[in-house]
């Protein structure tokens, strides 16, 4: 598969949150606002991506009986070197993020890919798959972040960056639903992004669909011997 | 035999291997960090006393002398109480009126969005200039109390109150102070 194919279906097609739906928990308590949610994201890619890449490394190496403690080990070890080394070199940063990079080692969409995805392919592609599901992870976790925020406070959080938060519904008219602050709140959220990821996905396969007809039409009027090549050549796309 | 074995050796070096990295990351770090925490903890002082310009331990982790120049403007206290998800740790300053003059959260592990929000200086701005008859929350004691709570969060704003209220009490009656420093209050 082509490099940004890879990094790709993290985006949309395998998506963490909206397709693969593991590693809920994480979602749900670090998504009241958009600074924690995205320092969530943030964490989370440096250590899929590196839990990826050593898993991937070691994978000829660790007999099937005990990988999964092995994997256990490797995401616990990266965990507690990454929260050293913010600890100390951006103390700043750190304090954001500290409740949220233990919670990072329980975060179980971090084994599904070193099961399902690093343990079986090259490091690259390991990587690049690490790469993908950090930013797809990250992209719809601050897209929670923000509507959980909008709709529960009326605020952008954006303190992550050094920044005040953004008042864009002022409390003084907008008092706020504590709903989306709350977990179930979270669920509402995620349940109404994963209808409309279903729609676009259909309306991207609609559109795919009549293009593959039209073209083998076209194909077919032209010429109809390259009709079949012109359809394997949209397929791939 | 051979099924036994490699997997125990293999699991063996993997921990042997990430023990090491773990200790090495830990002695590069470990004086960076707690130079860190030591900055934080005199950075937080200079917050919730705004007008010291040094600080001199009374008791230890307890209590300090804010100083201003050579003479004490004020007091800083540390507070510990049990919030929703954690301990919180506190520190807060008091001047000579014992009355407080600021308090900030050093560490805290309640809900992100509800609870945590007793970071947030709309918060702990409510503390400034109260002294301790007052340091109850108005839905607890709406005679007294003078703190607000946070929408959809209540015992985080309850316990950091009864933190920095008990602290303050204990103090006024001299249990803190070794040398009796809490006579000298007001000379």
């Amino acid at each position: 598969m082509k490099p940004l194919g890879e990094i790709g279906k993290g985006l949309f097609k395998e998506n963490p949150i909206l397709v693969i739906m593991l590693g809920l928990c994480a979602t749900l308590a670090c998504s009241t606002n958009f600074s924690d949610a995205l320092g969530m994201g943030l964490a989370f890619s440096f250590v899929i991506v590196g839990s990826n890449v050593v898993i991937s490394l070691v994978r000829r190496l660790v007999p099937g009986q005990v990988r999964i403690p092995v994997y256990i080990t490797v995401i616990a070890t990266l965990v507690t070197v990454a929260d050293y080394v913010m600890k100390a070199f951006v103390p700043d940063l750190s304090r954001s993020l500290g409740v949220f990079v233990p919670l990072i080692v329980v975060n179980c969409i971090i084994m599904g890919r070193a099961e399902a995805f690093a343990s079986k392919n090259g490091v690259w592609r390991s990587f690049l798959d690490g790469l993908g599901m950090g930013i797809g992870f990250t992209v719809v976790i601050a897209l929670i972040g923000i509507l959980r925020g909008l709709m529960g406070e009326g605020t952008i959080s954006l303190s992550l960056l050094g920044l005040k938060d953004i008042t864009v519904l002022s409390d003084k008219w907008y008092p706020g639903v504590l709903i989306f602050i709350l977990a179930p709140g979270a669920f509402l959220v995620i349940g109404f992004l994963i209808a409309l990821h279903h729609k676009i996905g259909d309306l991207l396969a609609t559109a795919k669909a009549r293009k593959t007809q039209s073209n083998l039409r076209q194909a077919a009027t032209a010429s109809p011997t390259v009709s079949g090549e012109g359809a394997s050549t949209d397929d791939r796309q | 035999m051979k099924n036994l074995i490699v997997p125990a050796v293999v699991l063996s070096v993997t921990c042997v291997v990430a023990a090491a990295s773990l200790a090495l990351v830990d002695t590069v770090t470990k004086d960076k960090i707690a130079e860190n925490e030591r900055v934080e903890k005199e950075n937080a002082m200079r917050v919730v006393q705004p007008r010291a310009t040094g600080f001199k331990i009374v008791v230890k982790d307890k209590l300090w002398e804010a100083l201003d120049g050579d003479t004490v403007v004020g007091r800083v206290l540390s507070a510990e109480s049990q919030g929703y998800s954690g301990v919180l740790s506190i520190i807060f300053g008091i001047d000579l009126e014992n009355h407080v003059t600021g308090i900030k959260i050093v560490t805290q592990t309640e809900t992100p969005g509800l609870g945590a929000k007793i970071i947030k200086p709309s918060f702990t701005d409510q503390y400034r200039g109260k002294p301790v008859d007052q340091l109850f929350l108005k839905k607890d004691d709406p005679a007294k109390g003078k703190i607000d709570a946070i929408t959809g969060a209540t015992i985080s704003p309850r316990a950091v109150t009864k933190a920095v209220r008990e602290a303050l009490d204990a103090f006024l009656r001299g249990e803190l102070t070794a040398a009796g420093a809490a006579k000298e209050t007001t000379p």
